[in-house]
């Protein structure tokens, strides 16, 4: 590993990175805005100009060069000294922002970036408090560059992390910077909007107000939100994110850095995908009928009455004739929770792996003509060598829970198989766990419940299973539960919850814990840790590293 | 029908009914004005106004108050002991008015010439003093029950300190008493008046046992400074948190009919009951002797001594008038003085007025020995024990309020 | 916690040291004087106190913190541009808005609802030195009453509505802010 000098001190670094990259690692606040460990190096900003020791040209002695370099441009070499800490670096910062700031609007105040943009940061650590500008300020109107994204030009640095993102990641390459100099701005082609799966991401990267998301725009100033880390359940990629929250109320999920999972970024499909967790049907309260009436039991009491239910099924007609349908959308430590619930009522109950919805192939990026393609005709290189993928099973865990139930052992069947075992009337009792946004629940289900004595339902909408359930329990969304999920290369990635269960709901792991005989508050760690006794692959999750302000 | 009235007016048992009717009647309005008073002091001390915008200068407020109080809605919280609940507020009243029965108002009096000498008092009973002590006491079981019955914890621990308070200042009390019993020699409040009378008033010859009584009655009566049992900051509103409407208002009738009491008890024992001034007896003959102010003297001589019943009634004046006083005093220190921490209460009724009490009643002994129990010695020996007090309280080296010395170290401070 | 304390960091503070006079409580006869004075004193009352509301106090419109008011532009538009910075600023937590994006061209955003509880409200004028278009301010009206709390939540009409009962006694300080 190189070790490099920097203001004195020496760190050591990865081989092959730029010292931008290097400082920003080792806890230096170098400002940039052109600079994307995931993009491009293009040093058009000129922020992180640097000191650099070099050989003075006649005495062949190492001293200070007396031209910056740009830091994000030059790569580590072992024993190289640099400093950001002179006179000279700051004057240029501090030049380079009132360059920035000529023809800034200064309208903080409507500008959703506020509190979370590099402009505001850096003008406040280098910059001048006053403009020397005396001619009136070049305006330039808000475009419309795509149906999720505002482009509010006269607040654009013209960093072009936008472009390059949407050329190299996307491979789409819609934007673009039009004219030159003074007058340089972003733009997209006439008559191709910026639409690409991946756009949202020009939002995250833009250090300024610029790219502003539709969705979000006006909704809330970002220093009311809290940021948990969360998991994406769109689909089996498992997107690491933060679920931006305030009064109980989701405005607006973040890719964090996880590499070798999503890196940077997520696609819009996860981004705009949380609208459902405040979808008024949500099914909230507990029921269970009784003859005709419909009963709203307390919380306190659903676990006795459910397992004295089941023990009663299991006493008359046997344990064979219980079944449990785990959905791929359940956490982990849910579904080993239910499994273990179901199969302590009578041990040869059957477990069923719920359907994992499957839309279109894999979405591979970046989706250039040459980059080979992977015979679709779309452009996309083959999955394993993307740069992203968005994955075509649109559930969070089919893996982990299918590794659930093989490890339990016993008597199980695939969906299809149990729709068709009930349908002949195998089974007296069911628990159907759901859990998905989209409507999953197809005629030979509803059919072949019929014919179930004892159905509880499990889910999170309403669906036409609800007039047939004898209980209906709520679920709860990704984002009300804690637990983790194991995405398609059999990661654990674990998730916490971000909001509260809506009014009269109870988190799906509290209850199932209750109904597992345990006593107290559900943590998804403990029951993580019970697991992992008999499954090892649970005692290791993967977690994306924290990373510092500024450094993506 | 009329004689048979005027047969039992003139009979003592009539007399005693009628002091009854005024005296309870009398109580019961002075607790709702002594209200209004209270906030009326509270009020100037602070340059207030105080309350005055129902009548004349606020005089209707306690109508209105009774009102509002009347109409508000009587809560009873679950789970309370309803029964007591119910009777704390009323023991509370009763005990506060039982002490004015042996009040004597207005000395001896006759309808006519040559009739029955009567007592202008309720009644006049042998143990006198002990019946005073006696009644007293059961004050503490109206708020003990109140905070009991609350089912309340804040309730409770009112309670509790009201009875350790009690308690605790029934000790001096009992002494003071006890120096008072000694000096004149009895036990009936008139008697203890007439000894006054004859001689000095007690609150000049014993100053310091005057002033010993009355700080134990203020804190009997759950008075500031010693109201820690309604302490807000730390008990909420104390043993009558859970009390609202007319409850909560016979509480607060019950410490005004309480201070009337005590305070009455007060101008019988130190300041001379009926005596409009003291040594009148002696001033009037005095001043009979100089021509211009002959009819002062006589006055009164006549105030003082004559039993026709006008005579009476500007006695039981002057009675009433003394209390009033003692009652603005009580409101006075109230709002002068902050609340007494729960130690330096219990260290002052130990410390200081439990000792200071015992050596007033053993010099109070030994003048009764000596004979001369109402000398200006008792003044000399209140003096010097107040003195002695002093020298002994700076001698000890210990401030008498603040730090508990004896607590252990903090860990970690060295 | 976790700090190790060292003998300099504690003050040790001793009581004073009393008097004899001061151990036998007699400086409670100094304050009983200072009470009587002030009990038997009937002209200091009357210079003091102030019989509302047959009397009211003369107000400095510019610094007395009462009702709040949302100011209007020159074209009579609400001039809040909805940043936010009020509610942020708010340390009773008695400021809710909702911005969306303002139906007139020259202007970027605006409240679609800003709601202010005036009984949460501790009329501490944080929000108007947050205001960065001078839009919120404190008038000098301060007797407001309303029969329920909901009726105490002040919505927007009503703190428009307070600027046009206000603004002949308080005019705005800066009239031609309007926002972005």
């Amino acid at each position: 590993m190189p070790r490099i000098i920097i203001d004195g001190q020496t760190i050591e670094c990865r081989e092959r990175v730029p010292v931008l990259q290097a400082a920003l690692e080792a806890g230096w606040d170098v400002p940039h805005y052109c600079y994307h460990p995931g993009l491009s190096i293009v040093a058009s900003c000129r922020l992180c100009l640097m000191e650099m020791k070099m050989p003075d040209p006649k005495t062949k002695e190492l001293a200070w060069s007396p031209k910056l370099v740009p830091s994000c441009q030059t790569p580590v070499r072992d024993g190289m000294e640099v400093r950001f800490d002179s006179p000279l670096v700051r004057e240029n910062r501090s030049h380079c922002m009132e360059y920035y700031l000529l023809n800034h609007p200064l309208d903080c105040p409507v500008c959703d970036q506020a509190g979370e943009c590099y402009l505001q940061d850096y003008s406040y650590n280098f910059g001048n408090a006053t403009s020397r500008m005396v001619d009136p300020k070049t305006k330039n109107p808000k475009k419309d560059v795509g149906s999720k994204t505002w482009l509010y030009q006269d607040r654009c640095v013209m960093c072009t992390r936008c472009v390059r993102f949407c050329a190299e990641v996307a491979g789409t390459a819609e934007l673009c910077v039009t004219n030159r100099g003074n007058r340089a701005e972003i733009d997209v082609f006439p008559g191709i909007p910026l639409e690409n799966p991946l756009q949202g991401n020009v939002v995250d990267i833009c250090p300024v107000g610029a790219l502003l998301d539709k969705d979000f725009l006006m909704r809330q100033r970002v220093w009311m939100l809290r940021s948990t880390d969360s998991v994406c359940p769109g689909c089996s990629t498992g997107c690491a994110i933060g679920v931006d929250h305030n009064e109980g109320r989701i405005w607006r999920l973040k890719p964090r850095f996880n590499p070798g999972v999503n890196d940077w970024w997520m696609c819009d499909e996860g981004r705009f995908g949380w609208k459902y967790v405040h979808d008024p049907r949500r099914i909230t309260r507990a029921m269970i009928r009784r003859g005709a009436d419909e009963e709203r039991p307390d919380w306190q009491e659903i676990p006795d009455v459910l397992r004295f239910r089941f023990r009663a099924i299991e006493q008359q007609q046997g344990g064979k004739t219980i079944a449990a349908v785990l959905s791929p959308f359940m956490a982990c430590e849910e579904a080993w929770l239910l499994a273990k619930f179901i199969r302590g009522i009578a041990s040869e109950a059957t477990l069923v792996v719920g359907p994992a919805p499957v839309v279109g192939g894999d979405q591979c990026f970046p989706r250039t003509h040459s980059s080979g393609g992977n015979g679709n005709g779309d452009g996309a290189p083959p999955a394993d060598k993307a740069r992203f993928v968005i994955r075509a099973e649109k559930c969070p865990n089919r893996r982990g829970v299918e590794r659930i139930v093989e490890r339990m052992g016993g008597a199980r069947l695939s969906f299809a198989e149990f729709i068709d075992a009930a349908g002949k009337g195998q089974f007296a009792a069911a628990w159907i766990s759901g859990g998905s946004p989209t409507p999953w629940v197809e005629k030979p289900l509803v059919q072949a419940m019929g014919k179930v004595g004892f159905v509880l339902l499990h889910d999170i909408l309403p669906s036409d299973l609800l007039p047939l359930a004898g209980a209906v329990l709520p679920a709860c969304a990704w984002a009300e539960r804690e637990g983790s999920f194991m995405n398609h290369t059999g990661l654990v990635q674990p998730f916490e919850a971000a909001l509260p269960p809506p009014e009269g709901a109870q988190r799906d792991g509290q209850y199932l814990y209750a109904l597992s005989g345990q006593v107290g508050l559900y943590r998804a760690e403990t029951v993580r840790a019970m697991m992992a006794q008999e499954m090892p692959e649970f005692a290791q999750v993967h977690e994306a590293p924290a990373a510092a302000e500024h450094a993506h | 029908m009329i004689d048979w009235l005027k047969e039992i007016l003139a009979s003592q048992f009539g007399l005693s009914m009628l002091v009854m009717l005024l005296a309870v009647g009398g109580v019961m309005g002075a607790a709702a004005w002594l209200i209004l008073f209270e906030r009326k002091v509270a009020a100037w001390t602070q340059d207030r106004y105080g309350p005055n915008r129902v009548g004349p200068r606020g005089l209707f407020q306690p109508i209105a108050d009774g009102l509002k109080l009347f109409l508000k809605e009587d809560i009873i919280p679950g789970k309370v002991d309803r029964a007591l609940f119910i009777f704390a507020p009323c023991i509370a009243l009763i005990i506060g008015m039982l002490g004015v029965a042996i009040v004597p108002f207005g000395g001896v009096m006759r309808w006519s010439d040559g009739g029955p000498l009567l007592k202008v008092q309720v009644a006049s009973i042998d143990i006198g003093l002990l019946y005073v002590v006696a009644v007293g006491s059961l004050g503490v079981y109206s708020v003990v029950l109140g905070g009991w019955a609350s089912n309340n914890k804040y309730a409770t621990y009112g309670g509790m300190r009201a009875a350790a308070q009690m308690l605790s200042y029934e000790v001096p009390l009992g002494l003071c008493l006890l120096v008072c019993i000694l000096s004149t020699g009895q036990l009936r409040l008139e008697g203890m008046v007439e000894r006054q009378i004859q001689s000095c008033w007690l609150g000049i010859l014993q100053p310091l046992v005057f002033v010993l009584f009355f700080t134990t009655a203020l804190a009997e009566a759950n008075r500031a400074p010693f109201d820690l049992a309604e302490c807000e900051q730390e008990l909420v509103g104390g043993f009558h948190t859970e009390y609202s409407a007319m409850k909560w208002a016979l509480f607060f009738f019950g410490e005004y009919a309480h201070m009337v009491s005590t305070s009455a008890v007060m101008v019988a024992l130190f300041l001379g009951g009926w005596e409009p001034i003291p040594f009148s007896l002696k001033i009037g003959g005095w001043l009979e002797s100089v021509s211009p102010l002959a009819w002062l003297g006589a006055m009164l001589k006549w105030i003082t001594l004559d039993p026709s019943p006008w005579a009476a009634l500007v006695r039981g004046g002057v009675y009433v008038g003394k209390v009033g006083c003692l009652i603005f005093c009580y409101m006075w220190v109230r709002w002068t003085l902050p609340r007494f921490r729960f130690d330096q209460l219990m260290r002052l009724a130990w410390k200081a007025m439990v000792p200071t009490g015992m050596a007033l009643a053993v010099w109070a002994g030994f003048l009764v020995y000596w004979g001369r129990p109402m000398s200006a010695w008792a003044l000399a020996g209140n003096g010097i024990l107040l003195l002695l007090c002093g020298m002994i309280s700076v001698a000890s080296g210990r401030p008498t309020t603040g730090r508990q010395d004896s607590l252990p170290k903090v860990e970690g401070v060295s | 916690m976790g700090r190790n304390w060292k003998e300099t960091d504690v003050l040790v503070v001793d009581q004073p040291e009393l008097n004899m006079a001061e151990r036998l409580y007699l400086p409670i006869l100094d304050g009983l004087r200072v009470t009587l004075k002030h009990v038997v004193s009937p002209g200091r009352r009357k210079r003091m106190v102030v019989q509302y509301p047959e009397q009211q106090r003369v107000l400095r419109t510019e610094t007395y913190r009462g009702v709040h008011r949302l100011n209007r532009d020159e074209q009579g538009r609400v001039a809040c541009t909805g940043c936010f910075m009020c509610e942020t600023a708010c340390p009773a937590h008695c400021i809710h808005i909702e911005a969306g994006e303002a139906p007139w061209p020259d202007r970027e955003k605006y409240p679609i609802k800003f709601e202010i509880d005036e009984l949460r409200c501790i009329y501490c004028g944080m929000c108007e030195e947050a205001c960065p278009v001078d839009a919120i301010e404190l008038t000098p009206e301060y007797d407001m009453v309303g029969r329920s709390r909901s009726e105490m939540v002040f919505d927007k009409e009503k703190l428009l509505a307070v600027f046009d009962a206000t603004k002949n006694v308080k005019p705005r300080k800066n009239p031609a802010i309007t926002g972005y």
